[in-house]
């Protein structure tokens, strides 16, 4: 059975998700909007009545002092100033007692006929009676569910597209003329306006987090056990009884699968009870025509098939790194609020050093983390590092002190680390060399999910519910996903063979590794740089600058999960474009140039679209430069690989990059001391470009290989490198 | 199986319209609490402009009789109003529209604190239902001389937000169950299929097992997996039926070496 055909029905699944997503979002938020117009409509009203008194007293008293109503100078700056500070108001203006317009402010031409009927309105009544019902659509929802429509009791008429407040102006006992105030009747669209954005990601978010859990239960639920019923099936029907499933599960699948154990089972009985009682030799040649013919399990026993699922890592992974994601776009300014600039030290600086503080743990922790995690299981040790980082978010979100909070920084560090090698470790030990890539995949997947969904809601949700609530919601996910880590991770026999990709990093590796100029030059000039753009610009400066540039949590987690969106579409694509035409160092090259330049403009026109552009370029940057970095760190260093083994080059490279990102937020807080916000931010831009001429100006010269090894650079593949 | 996908797929979208309505809900408190600050606040400048005026005239802040009059004709104009009251320097009572609790006889000091002073409008929620916005006013030299404070009722406020949040809830609710309704029939409709398949290979194999050599199992044509048992039906059935005839090989076997 091809995997199109069983995995058909999660696309239908799929596609039904989204309309059932998007439809009642959007019902939800179109009733929303109706009953916010409701409340907050006769709210509008009463500011407008407030006004009116206000202006209408102004003018009496103006008229009281003998002015004639058609001589009254200096009205429309008298309006103006009353509707710059009150942006819910749209006009006001002062009619004849026919209608016509004596003096206004903002008042829209189209507005001016419907003028007429409510000055006479005004003349004729003192007191308010109620306005028109505005028409529902949504009436019938309402009545649906019980919902009373609320009547407006003001003194406004509907005129247009705005409520007309119109107030009679008396000089002495004489009716003069009549003051209207109009506030816009879109008022609630308007406001609602700034949510849809919201609502976008929120949509965007859920239907990611549905087709992951969906991917999950579909694979776990149907795709695999019909995988396997059909492979048990199919080697039967090749004469292969010595296979069975054993499956537990109570969906029909399991009963089919029952059923088809029993069935095998009862063949091997058939085989199992020849071989007890004949006499040698007439038995081996029975047995000898039937074994020729169809495969029994020898000891009655067939063998359990099973495959290790690896989509239960990924929907773990995706919900930790949705929960560390999650303080992205705040975290800051969280900070910020614990610091107090010392003596000789920028508050800047101090702000960095948390976030220094979390990278330096994570790759201080990585060469650790391996070994362990391999001795005690990686289940264990994922769901050891998701409580650790659990308790990290707790306590980054109760911390008292500027102190208090870096330890609790240390501590989330130290549980992504070791989360972060047990699911490497994981997928290594479940797979096998020829599908050791795509396991990989699986988990990365997961994260990059989470890169996108996880600033979005956590900037929402901080502008909502406040930084430490949104701490607690990160803790809890970190916690879910300890939880399911350890229902989904399939624990492993101790291994006492030793693994083939070493996962421990020592100290003789620096020795071998960094004699390679080339490898010194792409640590320098590619990798410390990419993870020090990243760190400190995006982790560290982004928040900052968005937030002294008035954007709000929300606007915030928006831009920055523009970066791994750009890594989600481009990243797969430039790998195999670099690997198609063996471009690995022009894609590291330019990669690097186009992260820092998007950086740059910023200090011309400094806005938070450029802001935007920044981050995505520096995602696009980085999507083409990330996957031929690695690539080129093995072809650079595949003499050492060959003598140390890939897991000792790889790790020292990971390790050294890991420090270039804890420099990061430490050296864009330099910049900002020295530059300011915007200033950093250029600056960061063109120590990426700078970085990145060098490096390909340097590779340029010295080449990809020495000129002695060209001539074994055919035999070296890239896709083996990177594999 | 159903019900579990039909339960992540009800989930995804509970946990979507929670957000929904936590958003529109912030966005409709915090619009609401601006619109009726700002009303009040537009209060409390206008008293501010009249007394500032005198203030610029050199007059002094008890000297200003007319005050009275000013606050009482501004808290006739909105029933929501509890009091309006000027403070002075020392931020003690110096003019009032109504009877003030002892409590305020001295300028609330949660507002106090909360108040910036010189030209910011300082509003502050003092008991549950009661709202507070005030103003500082300054003389001519740029000094603080006192304060006017208004208070005014936001209990209609609270109960306007309970029954707004009700109301999203039931109908988030009540979406939500149509939702799952949609959701259970949807993965019915496209598992349903698949399940009748799985069930009549069940019910073959339990023929089979019951009735050795009856298989006469019949593949729906578009089904790979009916088509794959097929197959095995035949295969077992083969080798059960050469297993039965090794065995009655061996026992006749058997027989003839015992006789």
């Amino acid at each position: 059975m091809t995997a199109r055909r069983i995995d058909r029905p999660l696309t239908g699944l799929l596609l039904i998700t989204a309309v059932l997503v998007i439809l009642p979002l959007a019902g939800l938020s179109a009733y929303s909007l109706r009953a916010f117009e409701r409340e907050l409509l006769p709210e509008l009203d009463k500011k407008a009545l407030t006004v009116g008194l206000f202006v209408n007293s102004k003018i009496e008293r103006a008229l009281d002092f003998g002015i004639p109503f058609d001589k009254l100078e200096g009205m429309s700056e008298f309006f103006a100033p009353i509707l710059a500070t009150n942006e819910d108001i749209s006009y006001l203006a002062v009619t004849d007692l026919d209608g016509t317009v004596r003096y206004q402010w903002a008042l829209p031409d189209d507005q001016r006929q419907s003028l007429a009927p409510a000055a006479a309105e005004a003349q004729g009544i003192r007191s308010g009676l109620p306005i028109p019902q505005y028409s529902d659509p949504l009436a019938p929802l309402a009545a649906l569910l019980g919902r009373e429509q609320a009547e407006h009791n003001t003194q406004a008429r509907v005129l247009g597209n705005f409520h007309n407040t119109a107030l009679p102006i008396e000089q002495g006992d004489e009716l003069v003329g009549v003051l209207h105030v109009g506030a816009n009747q879109r008022f609630a669209v308007k406001q609602m306006r700034d949510i849809v954005f919201d609502i976008g990601i929120v949509f965007v978010v859920a239907l990611l987090a549905a087709f992951e859990l969906l991917l999950l239960v579909v694979t776990l639920n149907f795709s695999e056990p019909l995988r396997r019923v059909h492979f048990v099936m199919s080697e039967a029907a090749k004469g292969n009884f010595n296979h069975r499933l054993a499956m537990r599960t109570r969906t029909q699948i399991g009963h089919l699968g029952r059923q088809l154990d029993s069935l095998i089972e009862r063949v091997n009985q058939g085989y199992t009870s020849l071989m007890r009682p004949a006499a040698a030799a007439q038995q081996t040649r029975v047995l000898d025509h039937l074994q020729h013919r169809f495969t029994f399990a020898q000891d009655g026993a067939p063998k359990v098939y099973r495959q290790s699922v690896l989509l239960g890592i990924r929907a773990a992974t995706f919900l930790f790194m949705f929960a560390e994601e999650i303080a992205r776009p705040f975290l800051p300014l969280y900070v910020r609020e614990f610091t107090t600039p010392f003596v000789g030290i920028s508050q800047d600086l101090l702000i960095s050093l948390p976030l220094s503080a979390f990278m330096l743990g994570v790759a201080l922790t990585m060469p650790f983390a391996g070994p362990w995690c391999e001795r005690i299981g990686y289940r264990k040790a994922f769901v050891s590092g998701a409580a650790l980082a659990s308790a990290g978010l707790v306590g980054t979100g109760i911390a008292t002190g500027f102190y208090d909070l870096i330890a609790w920084r240390v501590c989330a560090a130290i549980g992504y680390a070791i989360m972060f090698a047990a699911c490497q470790g994981y997928v290594v030990e479940k797979t096998q060399a020829d599908n050791r890539a795509q396991g990989i995949a699986v988990f990365v997947g997961g994260i990059m999910v989470a890169a996108i969904c996880g600033p979005a809601i956590g900037g929402m949700l901080a502008d909502r519910i406040g930084y430490t609530w949104t701490f607690f919601v990160g803790a809890a996910l970190a916690a879910c996903s300890a939880w399911l880590a350890y229902g989904l991770m399939t624990p492993g026999a101790r291994r006492h063979s030793p693994q083939t990709q070493r996962s421990g990093i020592q100290w003789a590796d620096f020795k071998v590794v960094l004699s390679e100029p080339r490898f010194v030059v792409l640590m320098l000039f590619a990798a410390v740089p990419a993870k020090l753009l990243l760190s400190g610009f995006l982790f560290f400066l982004v928040p900052l600058l968005l937030t002294h540039l008035g954007s709000n949590q929300a606007e915030i987690g928006r831009i920055v999960m523009t970066y791994g969106l750009a890594n989600v579409v481009l990243m797969s694509l430039c790998a195999r474009f670099a690997d198609r035409l063996n471009a690995h160092g022009f894609m590291v090259g330019s990669g690097g140039v186009i992260a820092g330049t998007g950086m740059i403009p910023m200090i011309f026109f400094p806005n938070s679209s450029l802001v935007l552009l920044g981050v995505v370029l520096l995602g696009v940057g980085q999507a083409m430069s990330i996957s031929s970095q690695l690539v080129l760190a093995t072809q650079v260093c595949h003499k050492q690989i060959a003598a140390h083994g890939q897991g000792a080059v790889l790790g020292l490279y990971r390790f050294i990059e890991r420090l270039g990102g804890a420099a990061g937020p430490f050296v864009v807080a330099g910049f900002v001391t020295l530059f300011g916000y915007v200033g950093a931010m250029m600056a960061t831009g063109i120590l990426g470009v700078l970085t990145a001429t060098l490096f390909s100006v340097l590779f340029l010269i010295m080449g990809v290989v020495p000129e002695e090894d060209d001539q074994d650079e055919d035999d070296f593949s890239p896709a083996q490198a990177s594999a | 199986m159903n019900f579990r996908i039909a339960a992540t797929i009800t989930t995804a979208v509970a946990c979507a319209l929670a957000l929904t309505v936590m958003l529109n809900y912030v966005k409709f408190e915090r619009t609401f609490s601006r619109l009726l600050e700002s009303r009040f606040a537009f209060v409390v400048l206008d008293l501010r402009t009249v007394i500032q005026t005198g203030l610029d005239l050199g007059l002094e802040l008890s000297a200003m009789s007319n005050i009275q009059t000013v606050l009482e004709r501004a808290a006739e104009r909105d029933d929501q109003i509890l009091s309006i009251a000027v403070y002075d320097e020392q931020n003690n009572l110096a003019f009032k529209h109504s009877e003030l609790g002892s409590s305020e006889q001295t300028v609330p000091p949660d507002w106090l604190a909360a108040s910036q002073g010189n030209e910011a409008l300082d509003s502050y929620v003092g008991d549950p239902d009661v709202g507070i916005v005030g103003m500082a006013l300054i003389n001519n030299f740029g000094y603080r001389v006192g304060s006017i404070v208004l208070r005014y009722d936001d209990s209609f406020y609270t109960l306007a937000l309970q029954h707004t949040l009700l109301e999203l809830i039931h109908t988030a609710v009540a979406i939500l169950g149509i939702t799952a309704l949609v959701a259970i029939i949807w993965v019915w409709l496209l598992f349903h299929g698949i399940n009748r398949s799985l069930l009549r290979m069940q019910a073959a194999i339990s023929e089979l097992l019951n009735n050795p050599g009856t298989g006469d199992f019949q593949p729906a044509h578009n089904s790979e997996l009916e088509m794959c048992y097929v197959d095995t039906e035949k295969k077992s059935l083969e080798a059960l039926n050469q297993l039965a005839a090794a065995q009655k090989v061996l026992v006749l076997e058997q027989r003839l070496g015992r006789g």
